[in-house]
């Protein structure tokens, strides 16, 4: 193979991974959870917060719906496969 | 008894055994157990800097659990830290003036062959330190890049300062990078057979005792400092008999194509990055790792040595869209950030596209056939299906793979699919993962040469046709008017009148006789055929020439098919000049 060629083929075969794996990014994305917000505050300590001033009395249904519980927790877990959209989710 | 000339077989202990060897000898291996002990020592220094500096970067997450830590940082935080990494590159790039690029292993097979084992100390544990740095903040490489360059650098350096030959040098440095490698995967016996499969080319005896003791020593030491656990932890799987051949006839094949464009896919982007430009040069490594942390705000498991999805691919843990899509990803980041000039390895990122390959594989089986074996099955011999097709060093993948994991269960599957990704990977792009880059850059390796009864030269490709022949019943005139126009070095030979052969006349050994002059005139040639001279085929082996050329002591030896007709004659000269018995 002379190096023009050989310059050709490795253009087009990066071009071609790039263009798949921005493929795959896009149609992978859609199975996993969102991406975290830009900037966030430490989950942990937004929990802890969100806990201290709440009423002992609410009920846990508001719990599970504070900041921070929600998906990007979620996504802590090694256990993918419990991941929303995921196959198997809500099994 | 050393004074009776016989060798000394009975020694106190081992000091004595040391005093007792000659003193070039005795230095060797006072080496060889001083580089076990610095790469161990090394290996286990940089291993406690990698989860150092990935609590830094990504806040809490240490060793196996960076998959954590990174999901937990923020999205902005997910891009910047790699993207750090790539400046951090680039800076130590100005500072030294010369690329850090590369991934260990390659350079180390160069040293060895290509520079009687020479390798600069300070700048692989330059070059180390900011590998163990990038891969901590996210790079997608393997860590074990750091540790064997600073294992091999380390022996060089001990060789040149206590001046042991180049020979001893070279194993030596192969003796350093294997200490490395079995301390990084705590796999001594997979990490011996790597140096002699892949470094040296060779499993010779007299190489494999300096790399086992070396690799054992930096095992131990590195066990001693960071804990004893297989670097993957999966339950037990048995699986054997039919199912699992059927299993590695599947995979193998198909893992075999993988590791080819794998392999094909890391040589095109650094083909492609390594053009020259100074701006492309400097600005490529934060590129790369700013593409990557974005890739990471979606699919964190890109980031780093990626231990965590490989240990949940092994279990079973990982959903069918992460198996489809995390490999391939993977695979253009890591080919992309190597061929930037990130330094690290590419050892342990093929361990990962392997794996979830292989569990994408069981995945789909499973949802055909429920009685599958286990997805973790499947993505144990995925990644040792990757490593032989990669590395075509089928041998030394199955044992590391073992040793990885400690699972002997599916070492039957295992072996078969080792073996055919090698070959098919082997077929679809000659080179290797490590050998491609040397090819790149026009390092010419010795060609291997394959044992002397594997050749393919035979004495029918050596064979000259057309040989000077007579009737059997020709007279002796007929045959000494034939001798006399017959070109020096050839022999007349005899056939039958249905061609069949019946053996050559060596004038020469006529010599000597007394004759009976009345019987001279009535002799035929079949009379002066010399029975003595075997007759060799075709398909006769070279070496096996050489032996009979040994054990007759003729010039040429008449070569026949298989209908026993003359079809030519072998030269000795023709042998000697082929070289190869």
């Amino acid at each position: 193979m002379g190096i023009g060629e050989r310059g050709r083929w490795t253009d087009r075969w990066v071009a071609g991974a790039l263009g798949g794996a921005l493929l795959l990014g896009v149609l992978g994305a859609r199975a996993v959870p969102p991406p975290p917000p830009l900037l966030k505050v430490d989950p942990r300590a937004a929990v802890a917060a969100a806990a201290a001033h709440e009423a002992p009395e609410a009920p846990p249904a508001q719990a599970e719906e504070e900041p921070g519980a929600g998906p990007a927790l979620i996504w802590l877990l090694p256990a993918a496969g419990q991941l929303s959209g995921a196959p198997g989710a809500g099994e | 008894m050393a004074d009776d000339g016989a060798p000394r077989v009975r020694y106190g202990s081992t000091l004595d055994f040391l005093r007792a060897l000659p003193g070039p000898a005795r230095r060797f291996w006072l080496l060889v157990v001083a580089t076990g002990l610095l790469a161990g020592l090394g290996a286990a220094g940089l291993l406690l800097a990698l989860r150092a500096v990935q609590h830094v970067a990504w806040g809490g997450g240490s060793g196996h659990e960076l998959l954590n830590a990174v999901s937990g940082a923020s999205g902005l935080r997910r891009v910047l830290v790699p993207a750090s990494a790539g400046l951090l590159v680039v800076i130590a790039t100005i500072v030294v003036r010369r690329p850090l690029k590369g991934h260990g292993t390659a350079s180390i097979i160069e040293s060895i062959w290509a520079r009687s084992g020479r390798m600069g100390l300070p700048w692989a544990l330059f070059r180390g330190a900011v590998s163990i740095t990038a891969v901590g903040m996210g790079a997608p490489l393997g860590r074990e890049g750091a540790l064997l360059s600073s294992g091999a650098a380390t022996a060089s350096a001990l060789s040149t300062r206590f001046q042991i030959g180049p020979e001893q040098r070279r194993l030596l440095v192969a003796c350093g990078a294997s200490a490395g490698m079995a301390a990084a995967y705590n796999a001594p016996i997979g990490a011996a057979l790597f140096g002699l499969e892949v470094l040296l080319g060779s499993f010779a005896l007299e190489l494999f005792g300096p790399i086992v003791i070396a690799s054992v020593i930096a095992t131990a030491v590195a066990r001693l400092l960071t804990g004893d656990r297989p670097a993957y932890l999966i339950p037990h799987y048995a699986v054997g008999g039919g199912e699992a051949v059927l299993v590695a006839l599947l995979l193998g094949p198909l893992l075999g194509v993988a590791s080819a464009v794998y392999v094909r896919t890391v040589s095109a982007f650094s083909d492609v990055l390594e053009r020259p430009g100074r701006l492309r040069a400097l600005a490529s490594p934060v590129v790369a790792m700013a593409a990557v942390g974005v890739a990471a705000l979606w699919f964190p498991q890109v980031l780093g040595n990626g231990y965590d999805s490989v240990n949940a691919a092994l279990v079973g843990q990982l959903p069918l869209a992460l198996l489809l899509v995390l490999p391939w990803l993977k695979m253009v980041a890591t080919a992309g950030t190597a061929g930037a000039g990130v330094p690290g390895g590419l050892f342990t990122p093929s361990l990962f596209f392997g794996s979830l390959l292989g569990g994408a594989v069981g995945h789909l089986v499973h949802l055909v056939v429920p009685a599958a074996p286990p997805e973790g099955a499947f993505a144990l011999l995925g990644m040792g299906a990757v490593l032989a097709g990669t590395t075509h060093a089928a041998v030394s993948a199955v044992l590391l793979i073992f040793e990885l994991t400690g699972d002997y269960g599916v070492v039957l599957p295992l072996m078969v699919v080792a073996v055919l990704a090698a070959a098919v990977s082997r077929r679809l792009w000659p080179q290797s993962l490590y050998t491609e880059v040397l090819h790149r850059r026009q390092v010419a390796l010795p060609q291997l040469q394959p044992p002397s009864w594997l050749t393919r030269a035979d004495a029918g490709q050596l064979m000259e046709p057309g040989a000077v022949t007579v009737r059997e019943d020709a007279s002796l005139d007929e045959v000494m008017a034939t001798w006399l126009e017959l070109a020096p070095g050839h022999d007349i030979h005899v056939v039958a009148p249905d061609g069949r052969y019946l053996g050559p006349i060596l004038v020469e050994r006529l010599r000597g006789h007394a004759p009976d002059h009345r019987r001279l005139r009535r002799t035929a040639a079949r009379e002066l055929v010399d029975h003595s001279i075997p007759r060799v085929r075709e398909d006769t082996a070279t070496s096996e020439l050489a032996a009979l050329f040994a054990r007759v002591g003729v010039e040429r030896l008449p070569v026949v098919d298989a209908g026993g007709r003359l079809a030519g004659t072998v030269g000795k000269s023709a042998l000697l000049s082929k070289g190869l018995f």
